[in-house]
């Protein structure tokens, strides 16, 4: 762990698959998240629970995956 | 994701995605390092039928010389995805086995998130363009939904809401609606445990000034309750 809050995406990544670090996390988030080493501004983003700042962070972290693409099905010609 | 489409990312000869996460992504490469991603057959301007045309290719080349072959899709890879559907048809049509591993698109997500069951209220959805396209006519007793609501009009693909469009969808509202009506823009939460959906209740006249995000889904809520046919109640023993 670095503390700068790049490691945000491997922890969010054991937290979908590590059933004992989910009931950690879900009675003390903010423990959680400084035992993993994550930066205090990264905590801070995590505990406001706003998608948009989360994901922002993300792919701050992760560059170029914020690409986003549509399957619009409406055909004007048809 | 349910563990027969994650054994099927993990067993697949190859694995082509489309997400909108990049955590997710990494996960894909990480369960099955013969993956690759099919964003770069989307390009600004490239008509969209092209580009599914595309997608169906690169999906069937591998089937067609002897691989087994996942494609991902973000959400439901049904639901608002033309090239699984088409793809599915076209590897059957050329004798092959495929099959839709059914997953969690963005209906599933809101009702939960939202409490609305189906079954009480009714349930309607549209592309947003679509309803606005073919002068949809909602039924005003049952819920509404539509879907793509941050890109009305965008027929490409897009980074950014497109927020130019909202003010004919309020139209088309407001031709159904009472004035003041309360809708809700609602985007599902990728990571559930640490990041609530993004929920905002407003006027369906505010519309356009909101912040629409870019994957937002509108739910319109019902804004009166159903007529009974006592001739067809009468018919079914229950009046």
């Amino acid at each position: 762990m670095n503390g700068n809050g790049g490691d945000l995406s491997s922890f969010l990544t054991r937290l979908s698959e590590d059933t004992q670090l989910q009931s950690q996390y879900t009675s003390d988030p903010e423990g959680t998240m400084r035992s993993a080493g994550l930066s205090e501004d990264t905590i801070g983003t995590i505990l406001s629970r706003d998608l948009a700042k989360i994901k922002a962070l993300l792919e701050h972290e992760l560059p170029g995956g914020g690409f986003i693409m549509f399957m619009i099905i409406a055909n004007p010609n048809t | 994701m349910s563990p027969e489409a994650a054994a099927a990312i993990e067993r697949a000869d190859e694995v082509f995605y489309l997400v909108t996460q990049p955590l997710t992504a990494q996960w894909i490469e990480r369960t099955n390092p013969r993956s690759r991603s099919l964003h770069d057959l989307y390009e600004p301007g490239k008509p969209r039928r092209q580009t599914y045309d595309e997608i169906v290719e690169a999906l069937l080349a591998p089937v067609r010389a002897g691989r087994s072959v996942c494609a991902a899709f973000y959400g439901h890879p049904g639901v608002f995805v033309n090239p699984g559907h088409e793809a599915i048809r076209r590897a059957r049509a050329e004798g092959y086995a495929a099959r839709m591993q059914p997953a969690i698109s963005a209906l599933d997500c809101l009702v939960a998130d939202l409490g609305i069951d189906p079954a009480e209220t009714g349930l309607q959805s549209y592309e947003a363009t679509d309803f606005v396209m073919y002068r949809r006519r909602p039924d005003t007793a049952a819920t509404l939904v539509l879907w793509q609501i941050g890109v009305v009009g965008e027929l490409g693909y897009a980074t950014e809401p497109r927020r130019e469009s909202l003010d004919l969808v309020v139209d088309r509202l407001a031709a159904a609606y009472p004035p003041g009506h309360e809708v809700v823009l609602y985007e599902a939460s990728p990571f559930p445990l640490v990041a609530d959906p993004f929920i905002e209740r407003l006027p369906f006249e505010e519309l356009p000034a909101a912040a629409v995000p870019l994957l937002a889904t509108l739910v319109v809520p019902p804004a009166r309750k159903p007529r009974r046919d006592r001739g067809a109640m009468k018919r079914l023993g229950l009046s």
